[in-house]
Order: structure tokens, then C-alpha cells, then sequence
């Protein structure tokens, strides 16, 4: 088979349709750092343009990927949307900030007794709607100014790669469901507690948060010029809750924002960490071939292409411990097996999400073996 | 009439105001806390055998931990009052998020059990240095020592606080187990750990064999 562009190929494998080969698409901006001299992690939140910076020279160094990875800022940490990934209102510890340079963002869970939002501003949530989520303000004034440079440096960035490069993007602005929001404000353990002790209340608020995240994250992708948005989860995964609670408390709003997404003709990047594999069967509840599923470690995706292989492109899912840890054969081999179970005809993106010290004889390992093992 | 079978059973159905009141009930008719302890504890065992056969979750070990919490507070005073044999303390562990972590719910759960598993707990929080770890082990004279973390860049540090253990000639006498989504065997051997879990409940029998062949 003729050898098709990055934007063909994945087209082909959101369809579900077979391509000239599986796809190969890590995650993990700060890996790039480490390849560049004089960039560090700060600098790269500071600046879409460093951060593309360094993500375009991993890409030269390991032959290229099939998509690009350009828009983590304003998808995740300058976001303006109160949102889980958003370190305008979620205890993000950042580097250049709270932490060195170099060191990686950690996200802060916040003790019981210290909660972003306490349980009396349920009431308050209910009363006044969704504006009222804003309140929960944590960056400064540098932070905020920084938005207005941020969201027309992506789209152009975002342009760049489609345009000179034929590679499309694999997030570049989020959508985000409300229940992970809510459980970084209320925090972890707070939050679990308030789905015994007060779910109707959870609810409502969910249902109006759903709504406003849906109306904010559109607007910004818009002005973002945006493609593909990324739609995370975590705390409805088995890891965390009951089927029941998962089927009541964030699957109707994963669906909701995924079609919201899907219907302004977004593609979506489903980022599902932690343990999904007794979810597989629900998640047949959202959109088909509209993106692709990231899974990471925890997951069976052999489990997943069983079950979704006819519903959902699947993107992961090496440990990333391997990827820093590991053998080369061993990331070959497991590269392989991937392929041998999900590749079918189409439909499977390679990746995993590296960290800043993964190393690189180990991704270009995972890269090498796609491109070459998993040629159709 | 609630009896003493009837709060575990409140308790392991999650159900707080139930077994809130029958604590209170229980208390009121004259029963000893010690018994209501040792009630409140049954269940709090077959709440983490649930979740280590996939039954539970984390959402209903956050919630036992609390009820747990909630009840010792009324029980406390009691047994203070009740005098009798001292609960017995089945092992010292110091414990933390390590540095450069501040993921901490899963070690959160994890100190839950072991307290109420008879462990005395000293838990320093997140975002924990090495140095501070070995010198609350020295200072408690700790068996055992937890660490947590689940960034790759969690095991530099986890490995520097092994090898300021043994550097401080402890690590014969101390134990220590790592815990974190994905820490794994690999993770075990690079820290030179005892023991890697990313299961609270399993961390916990763990630890409880360890103090049983002490």
C-alpha cells in the first residue's frame, strides 16, 4: 500500500477503516525538553512557541508521529474554563511556579480538611448557576495576562502542523465532563464522600456544570481554531467507584459533552487513566469513530479492542515506567503484542505518555517497531 | 434491638447514620467500647476484603475510613474511661508521599487500615524528603517505612531514602514497602524495597506478615 500522510492515516484509523500502517502518537510534552538544549519545563508553559519548539525536534529525532501534540497549554494548564485541567482553579504545583524549573506539574488533591470548595458552596453553586464556578480562582494576574498570547499562538501552531507538515493534532484544546472538575475542587476524598452523603445535591450541580463546560470549552476551541479536543477521565474509572455510581454520576455527562463536541464537528481525544476494563461495554454509549481512546496501562486494551474495536479508534497504551526502566526488547515486544491483538484493520494508535525522563533509545523503540511491525 | 453483629453490618453496607446511632445506642445500654471497637474493626475487615476481590472501591473505603472516624470519636472517650489492656500496637511505620508527589489518596487509605489494623501511624504528609523520612524512622523507631508515588521521577528520591537507611545502618531492622498506581516489581528492585503494591488492602497484608514473623 502507497504511503499515506499523518492526516490520512489517522483519518483512516478514526473510521476504523485500514490504513498502510498502525499509528504511532506518544503523549507527553515534557519529554521533548529533555531533548533540547536550553528549554526547560517552565519555559515551555510560558511558551506555546518553545514548547512546539521542542516537541518538533522529538519529532525530527525520532522520524516523526502521526500526530502533534501543540495545544497542552490551552487545553490544560492556561486554560480559562473552570475545568480539572485548568490551573486557574484546580491546585496545579507547576514548575517555574511552585516547583523548580524542571520538575514536572503535580496535581495537588487537597487534604479532607482543606477543600477548594466547600460543601456549603453546593448551595451556592445551585443558587447562582454556573458563573458562580469562576470564584474558585487560584492564578495571579501574570497567569490570567498570559491567556490573551496563549489561545493565538496555538491556533497558529495548530495551523503550522496541518498545513506544512500534514500531521493533525492530537489535542489542541479540551472538552471537559463535570465530575472530574468537581472532585479536584471538592477534593478526592471529599468528593467521594459527597456521593453517599448528599448525591442528589452532586447531581444538580454536575448537570449545571455539564452545561457551562460544554457552552466554555466550545468557545474557546473556536477561538482557538481548534480540531481535536481533549476529553478526560479519571475518577469514574474502576479504579474509584461502583459501576452504578459511574452510570449515574459521569456517563450521562461524558455523553453529553462528547456529542456537544462531536455535533460542532470536533474530533475528541478520550483520555481515560486508571483502570477502564470493566467500563469497556458503557463506553459504547459514545459517539462512534469520533476520536480515539487513550488508554494507559491500567487498561486490558486487548479487552478494549474486543469490545470496541467497532466503535472506537484505541490510542496506548505502554507503561510509562517501561519507557524510562525498560529494555529495548522489551518495549519491541510489547509493541508487538499490541499490534498482534488490537491492530485488525485499523483502528489502533501506539503511545504512551512520557514523562520528562523517559528515555529515548526506549521511545524510539516503541516508534521504530510501530512503523515497521505494524505496516498492514 | 441493635446488637453488636448489627454494626458491623451497618458499617460494611456504608451506611453511617445507621451505625452512628447504633454506636450511640450501643453505648448508651451499658456495652463495652472496647466491644464496639472490636465490632467496628470486623467490618472494617470485610470492607477491605471486598475491595481486594473487586467489590468495593476506593469511594467505599474513603467511606468506611470516615464512619471509622467518626465513631472512634465517640468511642474514645469510653474506652479511656474503660481502662482494661491497651489496644495492641501491632507495628511502628513511618509513612509518606515522596517528593516531588502530592498524590496522596491512596496512601490515605492505606494508613486507614493500617491504623485500624493495630499499626501506629506517623504520616508525614506529601511532597516528603528522604532526610525527613529517615529521621522520623530513627525518632519512632519505626519497623516499618511506606513511600508513595506515582511519577516516574518518584523513584529517585524512594531509592536515596533506602539508601540513607542503610547509610544510617537500619535497613535490617526496617521494612519498607512502596505503593502507587504504577509502581510494579520493577519499581521494587530499582528502590531496593521489601515490598511494591498498588492495592491498599494487599499493602496492608503485606505489612501485617511482615510484624507476624517478627
Amino acid at each position: 500500500m502507497a504511503e499515506m500522510t499523518a492526516i490520512e492515516r489517522v483519518n483512516k484509523h478514526v473510521n476504523l477503516e485500514k490504513p498502510d500502517r498502525v499509528g504511532i502518537a506518544p503523549m507527553g510534552e515534557f519529554y521533548y525538553a529533555s531533548l533540547v538544549k536550553g528549554i526547560t519545563l517552565a519555559d515551555m508553559l510560558m511558551d506555546p512557541w518553545k514548547a512546539d519548539q521542542a516537541f518538533e525536534a522529538g519529532f525530527k529525532q525520532h522520524g516523526g508521529f502521526d500526530m502533534a501534540e501543540v495545544g497542552f497549554l490551552l487545553a490544560m494548564y492556561m486554560n480559562p474554563i473552570p475545568d480539572q485541567f485548568s490551573t486557574y482553579y484546580v491546585d496545579w504545583h507547576l514548575p517555574g511556579r511552585e516547583f523548580p524549573p524542571n520538575t514536572e506539574p503535580n496535581l495537588n488533591e487537597r487534604a479532607k480538611e482543606d477543600p477548594l470548595m466547600t460543601e456549603a458552596d453546593y448551595d451556592l453553586l445551585l443558587k447562582e448557576g454556573f458563573h458562580r464556578f469562576f470564584t474558585f480562582e487560584r492564578a495571579g494576574l501574570a497567569d490570567l495576562a498570559k491567556l490573551a498570547t496563549v489561545t493565538p499562538q496555538t491556533a497558529d501552531i495548530v495551523r503550522k502542523w496541518y498545513e506544512q507538515y500534514h500531521v493533525p493534532t492530537m489535542i489542541d484544546s479540551s472538552m471537559n465532563e463535570p465530575l472530574s472538575t468537581l472532585a479536584r475542587l471538592r477534593g478526592t476524598t471529599n468528593f467521594l464522600l459527597d456521593l453517599r452523603r448528599c448525591p442528589d445535591k452532586v447531581l444538580a450541580v454536575l448537570d449545571i456544570l455539564c452545561d457551562g463546560l460544554i457552552a466554555s470549552g466550545l468557545a474557546l476551541a473556536e477561538m482557538a481554531h481548534s480540531r481535536t479536543l481533549i476529553l478526560g477521565a479519571v475518577n469514574g474509572s474502576a479504579d474509584f467507584v461502583s459501576q452504578a455510581m459511574f452510570e449515574k454520576f459521569q456517563l450521562p455527562f461524558l455523553v453529553r459533552a462528547a456529542n456537544a463536541a462531536v455535533a460542532a464537528g470536533y474530533r475528541l481525544q478520550y483520555h481515560f487513566d486508571t483502570d477502564w476494563t470493566p467500563r469497556l461495554e458503557s463506553l459504547k454509549a459514545l459517539p462512534p469513530k469520533s476520536g480515539f481512546l487513550h488508554l494507559d496501562e491500567r487498561t486490558d486494551i486487548v479487552q478494549a479492542k474486543k469490545v470496541l474495536g467497532d466503535h472506537l479508534c484505541l490510542q496506548g497504551n505502554l507503561k510509562p515506567s517501561q519507557l524510562r526502566f525498560g529494555k529495548v526488547v522489551e518495549i519491541e515486544n510489547e509493541v508487538k503484542r499490541i499490534i498482534d491483538n488490537c491492530g485488525g484493520n485499523g483502528g489502533l494508535i501506539i503511545s504512551a505518555e512520557l514523562t520528562m525522563d523517559s528515555k529515548f533509545e526506549l521511545v524510539d523503540a516503541m516508534v521504530q517497531t510501530t512503523k515497521k511491525y505494524g505496516a498492514y | 434491638m441493635t446488637n453488636l453483629q448489627t454494626i458491623t453490618d451497618l458499617f460494611v453496607n456504608m451506611d453511617e447514620g445507621g451505625t452512628m446511632t447504633a454506636v450511640q445506642a450501643r453505648l448508651a445500654a451499658g456495652d463495652k467500647a472496647s466491644a464496639i471497637f472490636g465490632a467496628l474493626s470486623q467490618g472494617m475487615n470485610v470492607v477491605g476484603k471486598k475491595y481486594g476481590e473487586h467489590e468495593y472501591f476506593l469511594a467505599d473505603l474513603v467511606m468506611a475510613a470516615e464512619i471509622f472516624q467518626e465513631s472512634m470519636k465517640l468511642l474514645e472517650p469510653a474506652m479511656l474511661k474503660e481502662g482494661g489492656p491497651e489496644k495492641k500496637v501491632v507495628g511502628r511505620m513511618v509513612i509518606g508521599t515522596i517528593q516531588g508527589d502530592l498524590h496522596d489518596i491512596g496512601k490515605n487509605i492505606f494508613v486507614a487500615l493500617a491504623r485500624n489494623a493495630g499499626f501506629v501511624v506517623n504520616d508525614l504528609g506529601i511532597d516528603v524528603a528522604p532526610a525527613k523520612l529517615l529521621e522520623a524512622v530513627k525518632h519512632d523507631n519505626a519497623s516499618v517505612l511506606g513511600m508513595s508515588g506515582i511519577m516516574t521521577m518518584s523513584l529517585d528520591p524512594m531509592a536515596e531514602t533506602v539508601k540513607l537507611l542503610k547509610g544510617a545502618g537500619l535497613r535490617s531492622k526496617v521494612k519498607v514497602i512502596i505503593g502507587g498506581l504504577p509502581v510494579d516489581e520493577r519499581w521494587r528492585e530499582l528502590v531496593g524495597a521489601d515490598a511494591a503494591s498498588n492495592d491498599a488492602y494487599k499493602g496492608l497484608q503485606i505489612i501485617q506478615s511482615w510484624m507476624e514473623g517478627k
